[in-house]
């Protein structure tokens, strides 16, 4: 298992639109992928679980991944993170 | 054959209509005697059509809506989403009733999180799952995001958001069975310049599909014509001056005699901010707030509306956004605050009222208007100040907010303009006493002569009392006027008045110079502004002040007016 920090800087936080960014980007992976925001963990292959999760601006989100792309799969996930624009 | 309604946005529009009929009440609990096999084939094929579907509407659309619409597509292809139908396939229940059971499961939780995006993407999804089922049943599903032609909609209600979502280049005109003319949708409807009706009661009897002539000036609909030559001649008419009106969008309000006038906004959402920026006016007079806190189940959070404030001050670069704090009660209600129910709501609990009293409500809305001012040029103003005790008591929550965010180390600009409007009669006749406290005005006239004439403007039988020509509140209007003069106050106008020929010349005539009106009559006041020589009308204001009644007072202010000024369309 592998596990990188990421910050989300968008100011409406990770809605709608980049949690589909997400959720597409996860899908391509075989690892499972899970987001911590504090003490709640959420399915990053899941747009509801997602959503319901409600991540916030400046909220820092620990992606973890685990499975044979992991290292990858992570990585890039934690990049889309990071340049989430409006 | 003609029906009536209330007339919200002028125009005459001929066009065909479009029957919105209402979702149907579907039963969720409907079990059915086919075959698993033939329910999940329904259900499949549906959600693969709809999703189809969505798709192709998301092509027409900006890149913004269509990311929306993205959600709504991977919402249904969602692995929790499917389980849940299969699992109430397996149960028995009818493919309609086994999607919009599944997509209810799905609407809870997201609800559950009390988050604004999230309880819209909740709408998405039951939006979804009743297109889906309407596919199922062979109903049609209510959509007017994208229309095939020009059309009048005729509508039981209308829903702000699917206003806010329709294809605006087709939509010619509403006429709505439902409404109140200060209802959020019809303020919307106003602002995007649609032809619009409503309260009109027979609505729903005019026939789908056929020609038929709005005539919003009057509040009237003809329907059954055979010919309509003259119904088209007024329409094009119509059309070309407003065609015309689109001159003015890079032309500044300067009056005939080179005075610079300030032309503001009315908005109620930061969508409509880009017709204020294409108009070229000055700014936001007026952000009324209170429909953040309508049709929904608890008060958005300061997160929330920090959100939309800072948006709209985007929006604006470095011109005013003037934010008024909430004012619900009088026609306005909001259920999650329990308010209790009043003989005469307009007299009673409402607006700064509920907000003093409900300080926690008050401050984190005066939290996220102080954060949004670091960002930019905003202003906060209380409605319905009564007396100097209530700004003062304002005021103090609005220093507390301060301090709390200073300590909190969060950004706010301290020198953020602190206003009020002046509605209620005793604010204008004590604002002398309250003018050191604040840095500007804003004059409510609907308000204000309600209240002045203790007449309900809405009440066809007092409805004569409701007249902004009458001596007495324009001399109300005028004592305001100097007294900001002499104080070195800003002073602006933001009731309907100002959107009125007669009105906004009145307005100059005692001096005000600065207006605040719906977007859509932005252009059409620069235009009228243009005409006015505002240094031989203060002679006239003087006299309409002596004036014994309110058609002396037009009188002396039309026989002061340029004929030009008077023929054009109000």
């Amino acid at each position: 298992m592998i596990q990188i920090n990421a910050t989300v800087k968008n100011s409406t936080g990770l809605h709608a639109r980049p949690a589909v960014k997400l959720v597409n980007l996860c899908k391509t992976y075989k690892s499972k992928i899970t987001l911590k925001v504090g003490n709640n963990f959420c399915n990053a292959k899941s747009i509801f679980n997602l959503l319901q999760c409600c991540i916030k601006s400046g909220e820092t989100v620990t992606i973890c991944a685990e499975g044979e792309d992991e290292a990858e799969a992570a990585q890039n996930v934690a990049a889309l993170i990071d340049t989430l624009e409006e | 054959m003609k029906i009536t309604g209330i007339p919200v946005c002028p125009g005459k529009v001929l066009c065909k209509t479009r029957v919105l009929r209402p979702v149907p009440q579907f039963n969720l609990e409907r079990k059915t005697t086919c075959s698993i096999e033939e329910t999940r084939h329904q259900v499949f094929l549906a959600i693969s059509q709809i999703s189809k579907q969505l798709g192709k509407t998301a092509q027409k659309l900006s890149e913004h809506e269509a990311e929306l619409i993205e959600v709504q597509r991977t919402m249904l292809q969602e692995d929790c989403f499917l389980e849940e139908v299969e699992h109430y396939i397996s149960q028995g229940y009818a493919p309609e009733a086994v999607v919009l059971k599944a997509a209810k499961t799905q609407e809870n939780l997201l609800l559950a999180t009390g988050d604004a995006y999230m309880s819209a993407r909740a709408e998405d999804m039951r939006d979804a799952s009743y297109r889906i089922a309407c596919l199922i049943t062979g109903d049609s599903y209510p959509d007017i995001s994208s229309l095939e032609e020009p059309v009048i909609l005729i509508t039981e209600e209308l829903l702000p958001t699917m206003l806010i979502s329709a294809d605006l280049q087709n939509l010619c005109g509403i006429i709505m069975q439902k409404g109140t003319r200060t209802s959020h949708v019809s303020i919307l409807a106003s602002s995007f310049n649609i032809p619009t009706l409503v309260n009109c009661p027979e609505a729903m009897r005019l026939p789908d599909g056929e020609m038929i002539f709005l005539n919003s000036e009057k509040g009237e609909v003809t329907y059954g014509l055979e010919t309509y030559e003259e119904q088209q001649r007024q329409a094009d008419t119509y059309k070309e001056e407003k065609q015309q009106l689109q001159n003015y969008c890079n032309q500044s309000a300067i009056s005939a005699d080179g005075q610079p006038i300030v032309t503001l906004a009315n908005i109620v959402e930061p969508i409509v901010l880009d017709q204020v920026n294409k108009y070229g006016l000055d700014g936001v007079g007026l952000f009324r707030t209170e429909f953040l806190y309508m049709n929904r189940t608890a008060p958005p959070t300061e997160e929330e509306q920090l959100a939309i404030y800072r948006i709209a001050a985007q929006k604006l670069g470095n011109k005013p956004l003037t934010i008024r704090t909430m004012d619900i009660g009088g026609d306005k209600e909001v259920d999650y605050l329990g308010l209790p129910d009043e003989q005469n709501p307009f007299m009673g609990f409402r607006a700064i009222r509920i907000c003093l009293s409900r300080t926690q409500l008050f401050k984190t809305q005066l939290r996220a208007v102080l954060r949004a001012s670091a960002v930019g040029n905003i202003r906060v103003m209380f409605p319905m100040i009564a007396t100097k005790a209530e700004l003062l008591q304002a005021l103090e929550l609005l220093e507390q907010c301060r301090q709390e965010l200073a300590v909190e180390n969060i950004p706010y600009q301290p020198e953020m303009p602190v206003g009020i409007m002046v509605e209620v009669p005793s604010a204008a006749i004590l604002l002398d006493k309250m003018a050191k406290d604040i840095q500007f005005v804003s004059i409510g006239s609907n308000d204000l002569l309600q209240y002045t004439y203790a007449a309900d403007r809405l009440n066809p039988n007092v409805a004569y009392l409701y007249n902004f020509m009458d001596p007495a509140v324009l001399r109300l209007i005028s004592h305001t006027v100097q007294i900001c003069r002499q104080m070195r106050l800003e002073c602006s106008l933001c009731g309907e008045m100002a959107g009125d020929a007669i009105g906004l010349a009145a307005l100059s005539a005692l001096g005000l110079r600065k207006f605040s009106v719906s977007p859509s009559l932005g252009l059409i006041t620069k235009k009228r502004i243009r005409l006015l020589d505002l240094a031989s009308l203060e002679e006239a204001g003087a006299k309409m002040l002596q004036s014994d009644t309110a058609q002396q007072a037009a009188r002396v202010l039309c026989q002061a007016l340029p004929a030009e000024y008077l023929v054009f369309p109000q």
